[in-house]
Parts: structure tokens; sequence; C-alpha cells
């Protein structure tokens, strides 16, 4: 660090910081004060997004990721962004934050509210599970031959018109390690809970980071359970978030999205029923009580529910109805 | 918003209960470091923008997650350097920023500076060149450093590192950047 020719090289550098030419800054405060007052919504650069100049071949530096991953998370973040841009400029809606469910924020937008009651659901209080307005498709609407794609909103007559994109398979990073169920329950203080209907899960997962520890189970696509993305036909995650009942580890954000919500009461728990591709940010808290975004991703219909004390979230290609059907099953 | 103005904590505690003016005032206060951490990840002004905005929204509904006793600031700009790295590791971009002094006011027109008269503006353009020839992470880290200006503790916390790594990772940095200086073109010339 003392060598020379550059003695003072922090110093020089430092001298530099006032001369430095960046492009100017665009006035984000008031851009963002609008957005937030429009409930969130639309792109927020002046060009549209699909529409980037390409990449100039001047740079060959290595890329990080290999190459088909790149591609592919591209494919996927246009149509994200196509599905921002897509819906409505003008919403008189406010966002709003669901967090009845500990350990998750929906962020809520007026566009994504479907006009229809919410759901109750639960062997233990109401019989009369589900009061589906506008979707009556009872029976779990896998068509077990293909539709792999077409699966978020392919499932349900009132599904959003997220159109046919699947969302990204998830993966490692998104659940923790590999492991077992017998290892992964050992090492929660909860109860793990399997549904009946599922039997036994393909893979197991375990993050210590979420609450006193997340463990999501995984089976794969097949009859009656449709692709959800990447070969998973359902995805649980389950965490007690006793330690730390504040921290949002999944923020879901439905707003901008043509993804819908509505409040539901599963197994006798507050919840929630998310359909179609939404984003997801999962993040964890380090150890200076900071959180650390570890993915985001694209999911697919979602249930979320406090089962117990214990947060619980279903991610599946299915129906609310079958959604629910299977949730009850889990004991 | 009159009179004294208030602290960021006291702007983030209104802002959370659903101020959205406070929310802007706060903005406002950052969004020039903000949009610099953007634009040194991103490589050019259009992601940078889309970006820092992207992430200035998402940090309003997590505010839940932002401890008052902590500065704003580098929770912020945390937020918009995670925004602008996941953007452009998804979108597969190799772009990336040359580092320019302004002409104008290196060149020292008005009233240089005493930091500015202090290095020639040949000495500069070759400590700018070295700097622009170093990969990413090392560009990364000084540039957070020294050009934005950020503590050692704020610079490891933007980058989502401990401080010990932040340390280490900048005189490695540093040691390639002396590398880089010691073959650069003219260097004879800018020798102390």
């Amino acid at each position: 660090m003392t060598d020379l020719p550059y003695p003072s090289l922090e110093a020089e550098l430092r001298s530099l910081a006032p001369v430095v030419e960046y492009p100017r800054t665009p006035d984000l405060a008031s851009a963002v004060a609008a957005r937030l007052r429009a409930g969130r919504s639309t792109s927020p650069s002046p060009a549209p997004r699909g529409v980037r100049r390409p990449l100039s071949g001047r740079r060959t530096g290595l890329a990080w990721w290999p190459r088909v991953v790149a591609q592919a998370a591209l494919a996927l973040l246009a149509l994200a962004a196509v599905v921002l841009i897509a819906s409505p400029a003008a919403r008189a809606a406010v966002a709003n934050i669901f967090r009845k469910v500990p350990g998750i924020r929906v962020i809520v937008g007026a566009e994504n509210r479907p006009r229809s009651a919410p759901i109750t659901a639960g062997p233990p209080s109401s019989p009369a599970s589900v009061t589906a307005s506008e979707t009556s498709s009872p029976a779990p609407s896998g068509t077990p031959s293909d539709t792999a794609s077409a699966s978020p909103s392919g499932t349900s007559p009132s599904a959003s018109p997220t159109g046919s994109f699947s969302p990204r398979p998830p993966l490692t990073k998104d659940f923790g390690t590999l492991t077992t169920l017998a290892a992964a329950r050992a090492r929660v203080p909860y109860t793990v809970r399997v549904p009946a209907s599922l039997g036994r899960p393909d893979a197991v997962y375990f993050d210590p980071r979420v609450g006193r520890g997340m463990v999501t189970m995984r089976w794969r696509a097949g009859a009656g359970l449709p692709d959800a993305g990447g070969g998973a036909g359902a995805l649980l995650t389950q965490f007690d978030t006793a330690n730390n009942p504040e921290f949002p580890y999944f923020l879901k954000e439905l707003a901008g999205s043509a993804a819908t919500f509505e409040q539901a009461q599963v197994n006798g728990g507050e919840g929630g029923w998310i359909e179609g591709a939404h984003q997801v940010q999962f993040a964890v808290p380090r150890e200076d009580d900071v959180h650390q975004v570890v993915s985001n991703r694209l999911a697919a219909n979602t249930l979320i529910w406090l089962q117990d004390g214990v947060t619980m979230r279903l991610e599946t290609a299915l129906s609310r109805d079958a959604a629910v059907e299977l949730a009850e099953t889990i004991r | 918003m009159e009179g004294r103005p208030l602290d960021d904590s006291e702007l983030v505690r209104r802002a959370r209960a659903g101020d959205e003016r406070a929310y802007e005032e706060l903005v406002r206060r950052h969004q020039d470091v903000a949009f610099r951490v953007a634009v040194l990840i991103s490589g050019n002004a259009a992601d940078a923008q889309d970006a820092a905005q992207e992430a200035i929204v998402k940090a309003y509904y997590a505010l839940d997650r932002f401890r008052l006793d902590s500065p704003f600031k580098p929770w912020l700009l945390r937020i918009v350097a995670n925004e602008a790295r996941n953007r452009r590791r998804s979108a597969g971009r190799r772009e990336k920023l040359e580092i320019a002094v302004s002409a104008e006011r290196s060149s020292g027109g008005a009233a240089p500076s005493p930091e500015e008269s202090a290095l020639a503006l040949e000495r500069q353009q070759v400590l700018i060149g070295a700097l622009n020839k170093l990969n990413d992470a090392d560009r990364e880290v000084i540039a957070h450093r020294y050009l934005l200006e950020l503590s050692e503790a704020e610079t490891a916390f933007v980058l989502g590192c401990r401080p010990g790594t932040v340390k280490s990772r900048l005189s490695r940095a540093l040691q390639r950047l002396r590398a880089e200086l010691a073959t650069a073109p003219g260097e004879e010339g800018v020798r102390p």
C-alpha cells in the first residue's frame, strides 16, 4: 500500500470526487412521489423499456452468468416489464400493504382486487368453505397433458390476463439448501406439516435465516398438479417468525401487474390468495438487522396463511378452489 | 416542513405513517448520490434512472424494514445498488461506464478548488484512465469509497459485505490500480 509512484493514491482519488462527471440527476423525488400518489403504476423511464438500444459489441468482459442463464433471465425480465407497462397508466388507486401473515407483505393496488367476496375455507370452522363468486371450477384444473407455461392464468376463468408467461423456476437460493424432511424437522421448533393429498415431497429445502428456520417442500408437476414453473407442481414453504415478527422476508408486489389479490381464511387462520404471476422479493436479515435481498423471482398462484402460528405459503398453478382444497389436507 | 429542517429519521417516521410528502423530501436529499450509485453500477443513465426510481419506490414499501436508529442514506443506497445490480445481471449487460472528469471544471476555469489545483488535469486523466481499466468489482469499491465519498462502513453496507471485507477489497483494488498506473503511457510525465 505504500509503494510509489502514487504515495497518496487515496487522497488523489478523493480529490477526483468533485470533478467526476455524472449524467444529470433526474428529479427522482417528484417522479417517485407521483408514482406513489398514482398507486404505483407505470414504467418509470421516459423511453419504453422494450426498446433499449442493443448492446454495443465493444465490451468484451467475461459474462458473470453463463449466457443461457442470462438469456433466460432476460426473457423473464422482458416479460415482467411488459406486464408492468401493459397495465393502464391512469390508475386512481392507492396501493395498500397486506400484512396479516407474519413475514410476508403483499403490495396491492386497487387494480389487483378482484370483484368477489372474500373467501373462507378450512375444516374447523366453515363447512361452506369457499364462496366463489366468479370462479366455480371446483376440480383441480390440472390437465396433466401439457399447459406447462400457461399455468398461472390458465387455471380459472377469473384469472388475471397475464397471458402465457411462466414464472421462473425456483432455485436453491430462493429456499436454502437441499435437505431431507427428517433433518429439516429436527432443526425447527415448530411442527412441519405436510399436505396429506400430496404425500412425500420430491425435495426439501432448509433456510436457517428465515424466522426460526424455513422449510420448503417441492412436488413435481403431475396429474392434478399442473406445472407452476420449472417442472414444479407445488411449493409449500413454512416458517415461524416468533423471533423476528416484524421482518418482511417475502415482499410480493402485485401493484403494476395483472395479478389479483383477495383475503382468505385458511384452516382457521388469516390469509390471502394471489392469482397470477407476480414478483416476489425474498430478503433475510443480516447480523446488523439490515435486510439483504437474496432473490427476486416471478411466482405463480399463491395461497398464504397463518396456521397455528406458522406462516404457510403454497405456490401452485392451481385454481383458488383447488389450492384451498389442497391446503385443507395440510396437517 | 417549515423552519428547521427535520432530520432523516423524523421524515422516515412520517413516511411510515403514510406521509408521502415526507418521503419525497427524504428522497430529494439523497437523490444525487442514489442516482450516481445506480449510474456506476448500471453503466448508463437510462438504466440508472429506472433502477434508482424502482428502488426508491420499493424502499418506500419496505420502510418497515428500516431501523429508525440507523442512518437512512446507506440503507437507501443499498436498495438502489441491489436493484441496479439485479437488473444489470438479469439483462446480461456488459456495458461499463467510462468515468470521466468534467472538462470545464477540472481545467480550472474560474476558480479551481484547492483539490482541483492540487492535481493537474493530465494527472487526473491518467488516474481515471487506469481506474476505467479495472474490473467491475474493483471499480465499484473504489468508486463508492472515494468518488462517492462514502465511509468505509457505508461502502460495506451498500455493497452488502462486512467492513473488514471492504478494507481488504479496497486494498487489493488499490494495488491493482497502482499496477495499472505503473504501466500507463505517459506515466513518467505524472510522477510526483
